[in-house]
């Protein structure tokens, strides 16, 4: 009857989720979201979205990996690496997979369809014990980024049949389908990309949005709240208010998008000339005429999200010591017996990755206050 | 800041780090011993500690504090100094932040030091590897090789690019380093044998498992493995020509000649591999070539690589023969008996001058050792300059100043890094600015200026360009060396424009395969592997007209197995167009593929397409890839052999079946008399009945135990009887073998009965053996007893159970113990139960700091004179299977230098428990096969298909992959307790020994080739036999020689070499070093050398019973 149930549950439609409080997340797949650590714009962008910033984020994404975790072998058979594969994933109890599997396997073209198609079922299938939300990610289609590089169109039409594979698993699955292929469109130079497939940090920047569009989070447009006098309703964004006859207080547990503003529109206001001040010396001069509301936009400190950037990657570092560490053959491996001293030291990442976050959701989050004050005119 | 100063605060930090160490408290005691306060720091008292070859001198270029911990160097095209420092080494502490650099020295006014320092890069993970390139370098960080630049100018790396990620981290000294740009502008680098690489490429994943060289083209990103193996492949270097050689950190060979995609030892998968120049060679960091007007012409090409443990700067001597190269060790560069002095890099500057890093460390710090062991050196490092006194040295530019044509000109230039670096400067302006200045260079070269035209050349690959005439001047010109360089471009034209024709690439290398020469005739071969359409294969089998040798033999064979997927296809066709018989017929060979096969027995079939002559090794072939309608073929021509010639083939049909369940087609059910009553018996009975077990043939039971009945297993026959009826697996077969043992009359024989019965059932097996060992204490009946149980499953563990404790004698659990370890490997569990039984004690392995230490104490007044009399003696017998400088066994690894790589806590530990700490490459293997037998080695060579072992008595045995049941890591080889019989005071002069090894002094590795490997005569009638006769003709196959090695210091004392009829006869053994092609004795002082004599072509010593040594040098014509 339990299993039964399991079944159901991984069989279970599940369109349309994006992942939410308490959620532990797991990332799967190859060099680009194993390299998306080292600057981390993807999963800031990402958890930016998600009001209390209660998710979970771990990347177990490493180059060259495919849905039989070759890459993950070390000296072991190719099967040691499949099994590393389930078993770190299954050791972080996630509650959400994204697979971001495909890339390498599409190099063997047609003929590799059909194993991909198995090997991909055969790792959705160890995983199901974690009773896990899947999502399962595309192949970005590669863009050419330089005259001395491959014409990527018939890597591209690879690409294209392994994505259908991949569709048609998500919708057999009942899993989330995270459409990537065009993620990387209109990218031309080496600047955001240095192959074509991969990305640099300026690439990655670019993409955010796009990324996390993919996971379902949508558009995110400026924050906005629109005050009488007495009274605030918040258009869009997650804010709450409080208000009276002259200020507005702001706040967020999130922090904005970075170059988007807050929008404030003030509607009530006497005819005159009135000054509106918000944070960091913003002041504003603005005519009321007749009963029009008026709105200023109020910038927002882009340092603040670079802050947070900068401490999502940080954690992530942490946790890529401690489940990728280096000279895992004298800490774990077939000469971990010589001296044997070291490998104690692995588990004290997980206070750090710990307190990592802590730090990431303290810093997390914006208040402004914003006045208004009439200066000629109006009473 | 003064150097006074600076000193002091050098020792405080050593004395910080003892500090930190007291506090950890779990370090232990002797930790601090040789290093806080013994260790001078001062790199001025460190430099007047250097011995420098004659007419060199050194001087510091930069030093702590401004650097610390350089792993790579690198000269810029402004001619500063790049270095790869890193503090982090060897694991990031959890909390800390990693915060390696890349350090930028510069020498600005010209006074060969360095006075201006610029952090360019921070932040870096355990940076490996650095190599300028555009406004940065690429660095290795960790995982990935990533593109560091300055895009502002202000000197600091602010924009970084991940070109490839998925280097292995298992090991973090055997991370991917040795990052070059080489002469044809691609990048190379290496990673080391515990690394497993997945990088993603535009052009598909690549995948690197172990040792090897990458071969990188950051423009269009294509990434091949340009080598394969080694352990630390530390070094790699080009000489004049293009030729790349490379230098190993652990593995013992010296130089080592690179054949472009061999493999060398360690290459995982690789089923055959070549050797380095320098068997029993130490250990060797970095490699540079010397080039330029600072070195004299006698050391023009030179090798210069680092013997880290051993203190030295080297230089090899590389010359000419064959396809391939001779590497003699020259006196030292550099060499000191300072501790911490530990080179591990070398580059020629761009002035001229040979540039050292110095790690600087009094120990090894290796990943055996505790990662927070204080004596980690984090805060020292050294850049040292050797310049040749009195001699120019080469102006130091601004490469990014001189305008094309005057780089061009800087190709002709004698030092490899002007020319190299002023290529670089073009490469990175651009095609569209360089070109036409470059054609018109060309254009003016002299027609006699091969060396410029060779660099012409280089220039137009890096650019992804080749001119077909200039590449043709190369391969007309009279030098060898250059058209063996024109065959190496070829063999990466589809890189280049400029190459339409890919049939007058073909052309070419078809005449370029039976040049006269060949280094040149190995490159055409090697650039058709690399090449490997349908047609490459039988255009290099031409070579095959011309003499062959050991690099030309390996590279065909690689060219074939590269090649083979591609004309397998095309093998229903017929032997191809234009390939003899006998070159087809050899391709097929080389091949391990049941395709082959078929190809094969086509021409077997055809009766008249092979010669007489040829057919056996076609059929042995055959026997090893065939399916059953091949081995129906082979089966059916055996009664048409000579006699002498079928037991093999017989042989290998049974393996077939054995190992790989292959039998000929329609023998299923075939009366066991068909195989056994056929044929010559008297040579291939026994061949026979282990065939009729094998194919496990109708009424073989009963044909094999009569025959086993009449022959008894003293006889051949009645053995291979046995050995068949095993294999029938009958239930009725434990009766036969336990009455067999019961009634055995000859006691040599019972072993052969218990090895069987061990098989059917290990307990009844031990039982009878403890019987047969018990009260025996002769070596021959304890070994042969042992061998029999052990060597299959289940023996060991029913030989423990059957061991009760106290029950035993300890004199008889002595003699077992001593052969155990002459049987070589670690069986704890059987040694614990011995010393149990035998109530023997182990007190040493339990020994704690304070026994340790008490012993430790003792070194000092110890003697290594007769520590390496107990190193060669009976007593421990090291020798038999650690080799020094090549002389011993090849079990363990060569103890060269170990004193100065390993302190004494390490040997001492070493000695008690050899479990604890284990070379890499030294895990043995126990390997369970399906046929219930158990082998333990070191693992030399792993195929898909195949496992090597090298067993404790240096043997090679082969095993088959799809026999293996159970396969699992070994502890040391070497067996514990090995000790216990010495007393305090020898032990302590066993360490001593080992202390001194490597270290300036008497135990320093010599660069005389002396003779070590000798094999000495052993007395019996057929010895008597043959010096009666005056040794006039070839020694009899029927003597028995055994090996016998020479003294670090080159001398083998007689003592325990037999005599024979009141004379020693002894012969050197061992592969000369190359270019050697005889000896010459040295004669003891007052006393005439013994005389050699010429017998069959080898030199014979033969030296009166009353000489003490002896001592050999090898000569080269």
């Amino acid at each position: 009857m339990l299993k039964a149930l399991i079944c159901c549950l991984v069989l279970l439609p599940r369109q349309g989720w994006t992942p939410s409080d308490g959620d532990r997340v797991v990332v799967l797949g190859g060099a680009l979201l194993e390299q998306e650590i080292r600057t981390a714009h993807w999963e800031t962008e990402v958890t930016r979205r998600l009001p209390k910033r209660a998710v979970v984020w771990r990347n177990l994404a490493w180059s060259g990996d495919t849905v039989r975790g070759e890459a993950r072998a070390v000296f072991g058979t190719p099967n040691d690496g499949f099994n590393a594969l389930v078993k770190e994933t299954l050791r972080l109890k996630p509650t959400v997979i994204y697979f971001g599997y495909g890339l390498n396997e599409s190099f063997a073209g047609e003929k590799g369809l059909p194993e991909f198609r198995k090997d991909y079922e055969r790792l959705i299938q160890a995983l199901a014990p974690t009773k896990a939300r899947m999502g399962f990610m595309t192949v970005p289609l590669m863009v050419r980024v330089s005259s001395l590089l491959p014409d990527p169109a018939k890597q591209n039409r690879n690409i294209q049949a392994y994505n259908r594979v991949i569709r048609e698993i998500a919708s057999e699955k009942g899993g989330l389908l995270v459409e990537l292929e065009n993620l990387l469109d209109g990218l031309n130079s080496q600047e955001d990309s240095p192959n074509g497939m991969h990305l640099t940090a300026t690439g990655y920047e670019k993409t955010a949005g796009r990324f996390a569009k993919a996971l379902g989070l949508g558009e995110d447009g400026p924050w906005e709240v629109a005050v009488q006098p007495g009274k605030a309703e918040v258009v869009s964004g997650p804010l709450q208010t409080a208000v009276d006859n002259d200020k507005l207080v702001v706040s967020s547990p999130a922090i904005p998008a970075p170059g988007k503003g807050l929008k404030v529109r003030l509607k009530g206001l006497a005819a005159g000339t009135w000054e509106i001040r918000g944070p960091a010396g913003f002041a504003q001069t603005v005519v009321v005429e007749g009963e029009s509301p008026v709105t200023v936009e109020i910038p927002v400190d882009a340092a603040a999200y670079q802050t947070v950037r900068r401490l999502v990657s940080d954690k992530d570092m942490l946790f890529f010591h401690r489940w990728r560490p280096q000279n895992e053959t004298y800490l774990f491996g077939f000469r971990k017996h010589e001296q044997g001293n070291n490998a104690r030291e692995i588990p004290l990442f997980d206070p750090l990755v710990e307190e990592a976050e802590k730090k990431i959701a303290a810093t997390t989050g914006y208040s402004a206050e914003i006045t208004w004050k009439a200066k000629t005119g109006a009473n | 800041m003064n150097t006074f100063a600076r000193k002091n605060r050098l020792l405080h930090l050593f004395s910080l780090s003892a500090a930190v160490a007291a506090l950890l408290g779990g370090t232990p005691a002797n930790a601090q011993r040789n290093f806080s306060g013994t260790v001078e720091t001062d790199p001025e008292k460190e430099r007047q500690t250097f011995k420098v070859a004659d007419g060199f001198e050194v001087n510091l270029f930069a030093a702590d504090p401004i650097l610390a911990k350089p792993i790579q160097m690198s000269f810029d095209i402004k001619g500063r100094l790049w270095v790869a420092c890193s503090e982090t080494y060897p694991q990031v502490l959890p909390g800390q932040k990693a915060n390696d650099r890349i350090l930028v020295l510069e020498d600005t006014d010209g006074d060969g030091k360095a006075d201006k320092t610029t952090v360019f890069a921070e932040g870096l993970l355990i940076p490996t590897g650095v190599e300028p390139a555009g406004n940065g370098a690429f660095v290795v960080d960790s995982t990935d090789l990533v593109f560091l630049e300055d895009t502002n100018g202000d000197g600091k790396a602010d924009k970084r690019t991940v070109f490839l990620s998925g280097f292995g981290t298992e090991d973090t000294h055997h991370m991917v380093h040795t990052v070059r740009w080489h002469f044809d502008g691609r990048l190379y680098f290496n990673q080391s044998i515990y690394i497993h690489s997945h990088l993603e490429t535009p052009h598909g994943p690549r995948r690197l498992n172990g040792s090897g060289i990458w071969r990188y083209h950051p423009g269009n990103q294509t990434l091949e493995v340009f080598q394969r193996g080694l352990v630390n492949p530390w070094g790699h270097h080009h000489d004049r020509h293009g030729v790349s050689f490379a230098t190993d950190g652990a593995g013992g060979e010296g130089i080592n000649y690179v054949v472009p995609r061999a493999s060398y030892m360690t290459a995982v998968g690789a089923s055959r591999i070549l050797p380095g120049l320098n068997p029993g060679s130490p250990k060797h960091c970095g490699l540079e070539l010397v080039s330029g007007r600072n070195f004299p012409d006698d050391w023009q090409g030179d090798a210069i690589t680092c013997d880290f443990r051993g203190h030295r700067v080297c230089r090899f001597k590389l010359t000419r023969e064959g396809s391939g190269f001779i590497s003699t060790q020259m006196p030292e560069l550099v060499v000191t008996n300072h501790p911490a002095f530990r080179p591990i890099d070398v580059r020629m500057g761009m002035d001229g001058a040979l540039y050292m890093a110095d790690w600087f460390n009094p120990i090894i710090q290796h990943g055996e050792v505790d990662f927070r062991d204080p004596r980690r050196d984090k805060t020292h490092g050294r850049i040292w300059r050797v310049t040749a006194k009195g001699r120019p040295l080469a102006p130091v530019e601004d490469l990014t100043k001189k305008s094309n044509s005057e780089l061009l000109a800087m190709l002709g230039d004698p030092e490899t890094p002007r020319r190299h670096n002023a290529r670089r400067v073009l490469v990175e302006r651009g095609k569209d600015k360089v070109m036409a200045d470059l054609k018109r260079f060309i254009r003016d070269i002299p027609a006699d200026n091969e060396l410029l035209l060779l660099d012409a050349v280089w220039t137009l690959q890096a650019f992804d360009e080749m001119d077909s005439t200039l590449v043709a001047r190369l391969l007309a010109s009279s030098d060898a060396r250059f058209r063996a360089a024109g065959v190496r471009v070829l063999a990466f034209h589809e890189e280049m424009k400029g190459i339409s024709n890919r049939q007058w690439v073909m052309k070419k290398l078809g005449e370029a395969v039976r040049d006269p020469d060949g280094l040149v005739r190995l490159e055409a071969v090697s650039a058709l592997g690399r090449i490997g359409d349908e047609q490459s294969a039988w255009v290099a089998l031409g070579v095959r007209s011309q003499p062959m040798d050991r690099w030309l033999d390996y590279a065909l064979w690689l060219c074939l197995q590269e090649t083979y997927p591609v004309w397998l296809a095309s093998l229903d066709k017929g032997q191809p167009a234009g390939v003899s018989a006998v070159d087809f017929l050899f391709a097929l060979q080389q091949v391990d593929s049941p395709e082959v096969a078929k190809a094969l027995t086509r021409l077997v079939l055809a009766g008249d397409k092979i010669q007489p002559e040829s057919l056996m090794p076609v059929l042995a072939h055959l026997t090893r890839v065939g399916g059953p309608e091949e081995l129906k073929t082979v089966w059916a021509k055996v009664p048409s052999l000579p006699g002498e010639s079928q037991p093999g083939l017989l042989d290998g049909l049974a393996a077939a079946a054995l190992e790989k369940g292959r039998k000929p087609a329609g023998i299923e059910g075939v009366d066991a008399k068909v195989v056994l009553a056929t044929g010559p018996s008297s040579k291939t009975l026994a061949s026979r009945a282990r065939l009729a077990g094998a194919w496990k043939m109708a009424n073989a039971y009963q044909q094999l135990t009569e025959l086993l009945k009449e022959k008894g297993v003293s006889d051949a026959a009645g053995r291979a009887a046995l050995d068949g009826l095993l294999n029938l697996g009958d239930p009725r077969l434990k009766e036969v073998v336990i009455a067999g043992f019961d009634g055995e009359a000859n006691a040599a024989a019972k072993p052969v009965w218990l090895a069987t019965l061990t098989r059917l059932d290990a307990s009844a097996a031990a039982t009878r053996a403890a019987g047969l060992m018990a009260g025996k204490n002769d070596p021959a009946t304890l070994r042969a007893v042992l061998g029999a149980v052990l060597g299959a499953k289940g023996g060991e563990a029913a030989l423990v159970k059957v061991m009760e404790p106290g029950k035993g004698e300890p004199e008889a659990a002595r003699a077992l113990m001593r052969e155990l370890r002459e049987m070589g490997g670690s069986r704890p569990q059987l040694e614990g139960a011995l010393r149990d039984w035998g109530k023997l004690k182990n007190a040493r392995a339990e020994w704690g700091a304070p026994e340790k230490n008490a012993l430790l104490g003792k070194l000092a007044s110890a003697d290594p004179a007769r520590g390496e009399n107990l190193y060669r003696g009976a007593a421990v017998r090291c020798l038999a299977c650690h080799a020094i400088s090549g002389a011993g066994g090849l079990v363990g690894p060569d103890l060269t230098s170990i004193g100065a790589s390993a302190q004494p806590d390490y040997l001492l530990d070493s000695l008690l428990t050899p479990d604890k700490q284990i070379k890499e490459g030294y895990h043995g293997l126990v390997v369970s096969t399906d046929d219930g037998k158990v082998l333990t080695g070191i693992p030399v060579r792993n195929s898909d298909k195949e496992l090597v072992l090298r067993q404790a008595d240096s043997a090679e045995v082969t095993v088959q992959k799809a026999r293996i049941e159970e396969q699992k890591q070994s502890t040391s080889l070497m067996p514990a307790g090995l000790v216990d019989d010495l007393t305090d005071q020898e032990l302590a002069d066993l360490v001593r020994f080992l202390s001194e090894l490597g270290k300036q002094g008497a135990y320093a590795p010599s660069t005389t080739p002396y003779v070590r490997t000798w094999e000495v005569l052993e007395p019996g009638p057929a010895a008597s036999q043959w010096l009666a006769k005056g040794m006039n003709s070839a020694p009899p196959a029927a003597l028995k020689w055994s090996p016998a090695y020479s003294r670090v210091e080159g001398g083998l004392p007689l003592g325990g070499v037999p005599v024979v009829d009141g004379q020693r006869i002894l012969r050197a053994a061992g592969a000369p070093p190359a270019g050697s092609t005889f000896w010459k004795t040295i004669a003891p002082s007052g006393q005439s050398a013994p005389e050699a004599k010429r017998v069959a072509g080898r030199y014979y010593l033969v030296v009166p019973a009353g000489t003490a040594e002896i001592k050999a040098v090898w000569q080269k014509p």
